[in-house]
């Protein structure tokens, strides 16, 4: 059998399946191993090139022209990442061209660092997915719509409104939208106009919506969205934010919240709640997120201040069937100073109180996922507060990676402590890093219920 | 295995003749047999004639394998109401043991397993013994390759020099 080249001898499909799992560079590579393999990847229809100048193969934006056109399409999926400099950004547009003049393109990722790139998005008639950051756009004139497209993703992009609008408006099998901007501008002015634009949603498959509040003044607006039931508000508040700017994004963020009052799923980063907390949300939420089962807080939750726990007590009575509590924590971003008001009550001072309804009634599940146990202590207050008001919290699931085992059996020894107002409270911690073990222990580590 | 006696019994017959008895449900994890028997659900023999015994059993053991696995992750959320996270994670984790473990076998067999799992559109295994190709080709030079998979280079000097010539940053890190 010696010398037998079974790989060579395999159906042509196949080797493209096998070379289509390489980096675009290890594809590229099969050309020299023999006649048979010489122009196998030409019939790659996936192009994903991470550009790293820096570790990965010196490849020029001229040498990625000339590969993309040496492909046979159609070219199904592009994926690039790069970093451009200035007399490379002409380059973005000049894939784009070719990726339409090859046809069949249903996923468009493009995230450019370094000098932004301004490319005239051509109509690819069969796109479901486009993924764009850092990126200048702009529609064709008789631009129609994308059809086919479900998912929009645009972060750290600059648009005009027109453009934006036709873009949400012609797609009508939108199903996922996430928008960030990085400037939205009307025809008539530049993007230090005054009054804030509007981005219209009237998209009746829509499911999935994440918005950034910015520096850029665009507010969200629901017309209709009927199937809308997930919803992440987040706001990229800076760090040279004036007061006054925290507060108009609090203000945009609170009168988007009667859009969204009918969707199940809502997330909200630490950043919205400290804009929130400028303006006076008890006094002017008048919204009841009737439908929500579960809201996920994410951020350094551990960092909320007292005027931010006002805001998050107004929100959990708003929300009078929530189910589900998700805190996902991470470090503060180094720009937040807080150090001053920092909600830090002694534990006993805090009081069971009525009048949260989810909390009364509907709550069973806490899931807080935390990078390490430590910043757990500086969450005991939320903790605390949770476990005496939550009367049929079944379980709280504390997530948490690579710690000691010593920390964490001195916070179960803690948490068994606390007053809890449900008896079947469970309150389970599972180290991510260690799950394989654990499940060979058998169960998943449980405290003692008092 | 303990299985039920009214479960359909299956005979799959290899190139070189051998019989192979294995359960309906076992079967129809390759999509080929599958479609055949929902046209002709009477059909209890089966030749594959591209198919040779020693990589039809190795087909067949992963199948198996795999069914295994899946009803027994079906009757632990059957009985406990619903699964638990890490033991979840501990079935899929061990599952992707054992794939790593049948997986460690020669390139002929590899590329045998390919066109097995390609004809019997085992999808599973397509893609486990695809992954493992391209694995074996990932950040190597063209040398370890042509040696690892026994390629003949039929591309003279000059050619080779050509091509390399055309994209030499693809040649740069994996020399």
């Amino acid at each position: 059998m010696a010398g037998a080249d079974r790989i060579s001898a395999l159906p042509e499909e196949t080797k493209v399946f096998i070379l289509s799992l390489l980096s675009f560079t290890d594809a590229v590579r099969t050309s020299v191993l023999s006649r048979s393999w010489r122009y196998l990847w030409t019939f790659l229809q996936h192009f994903n090139f991470d550009l790293d100048f820096g570790e990965g193969p010196v490849c020029s934006t001229e040498d990625l022209g000339r590969l993309l056109s040496s492909l046979r399409g159609p070219i199904f999926h592009f994926s690039l990442q790069c970093f451009l400099l200035a007399h490379q950004s002409s380059c973005v547009q000049h894939f784009l061209d070719l990726l339409f003049q090859k046809d069949g393109l249903g996923n468009l990722c493009v995230h450019c660092g370094g000098t932004v790139p301004q490319v005239l998005l051509p109509s690819f008639r069969l796109l479901k997915d486009l993924d764009l950051q850092w990126i200048d756009i702009i529609l064709p004139d008789d631009f129609a719509g994308f059809e086919q497209l479900t998912s929009l993703k645009l972060h750290s992009v600059c648009i005009s409104q027109t453009d934006m609008q036709s873009l949400i408006d012609g797609s009508k099998k939108l199903m996922s939208i996430e928008l960030s901007f990085e400037r939205l501008f009307t025809s008539q002015e530049d993007a230090a106009g005054e009054q804030p634009c509007s981005v219209i949603i009237n998209c009746p498959l829509l499911k999935y919506l994440r918005f950034d509040f910015g520096e850029v003044k665009v507010e969200p607006q629901i017309i209709s969205a009927p199937c809308l039931e997930n919803v992440y508000v987040s706001a990229s508040a800076d760090y040279d934010f004036t007061r006054e700017e925290f507060a108009r994004v609090g203000a945009a963020a609170l009168k988007f919240m009667p859009d969204i009052a009918h969707v199940w799923h809502l997330s909200l980063n630490f950043e919205v709640l400290m804009c929130l907390s400028k303006v006076d949300v008890p006094r002017t939420l008048r919204v009841h997120f009737r439908q929500l089962q579960c809201l996920k807080l994410i951020g350094p939750m551990y960092y909320v201040d007292e005027r931010m726990f006002q805001v998050l007590h107004c929100l959990i009575r708003s929300m009078p069937f929530l189910e589900n509590l998700e805190l996902q924590c991470h470090e503060p971003p180094e720009y937040v100073d807080y150090a001053h008001n920092l909600h830090r009550r002694p534990l006993n001072e805090y009081k069971k109180e009525d009048g949260y309804l989810c909390l009364d009634q509907t709550v069973r599940r806490v899931a807080i996922s935390v990078e390490n146990l430590r910043v757990l202590k500086d969450l005991m207050w939320m903790i605390n507060f949770i476990l005496l008001n939550a009367n049929f919290l079944e379980v709280m699931k504390i997530t948490y990676y690579n710690d000691e085992s010593k920390v964490e059996s001195r916070m179960l020894k803690e948490l068994c402590a606390v007053e809890k107002a449900s008896t079947d409270a469970r309150v389970v911690f599972v180290n991510m890093d260690d799950v394989s073990v654990m499940a060979n222990e058998g169960d998943e580590v449980e405290s003692a219920n008092g | 295995m303990a299985r039920s006696s009214t479960e359909n019994m299956i005979t799959l017959m290899s190139s070189d003749g051998e019989e192979f008895m294995v359960t309906e449900k076992v079967a129809r994890e390759c999509t080929t047999i599958r479609n055949m028997l929902e046209d002709d659900c009477v059909i209890t023999n089966i030749p594959l004639p591209n198919v040779t015994s020693d990589i039809l059993s190795m087909v067949i053991e992963y199948c198996m394998e795999h069914v295994a696995a899946a009803e027994k992750a079906a009757a632990e959320t059957a009985e406990k109401g619903s699964s638990s996270a890490p033991a979840a994670a501990k079935a899929n984790k061990d599952l992707e043991e054992w794939d790593k473990a049948f997986m460690n076998v020669d390139v002929y067999t590899l590329c045998d397993l390919i066109l097995a799992a390609n004809y019997l559109n085992v999808s599973g295994l397509l893609d486990l013994t695809i992954q493992t190709a391209a694995n074996l080709i990932k950040g190597k030079s063209p040398e370890q390759i042509r040696k690892t998979f026994h390629i003949q280079n039929d591309l003279s000097l000059e050619e080779e020099e050509k091509i390399r010539s055309q994209t030499p940053w693809a040649f740069e890190k994996s020399e």
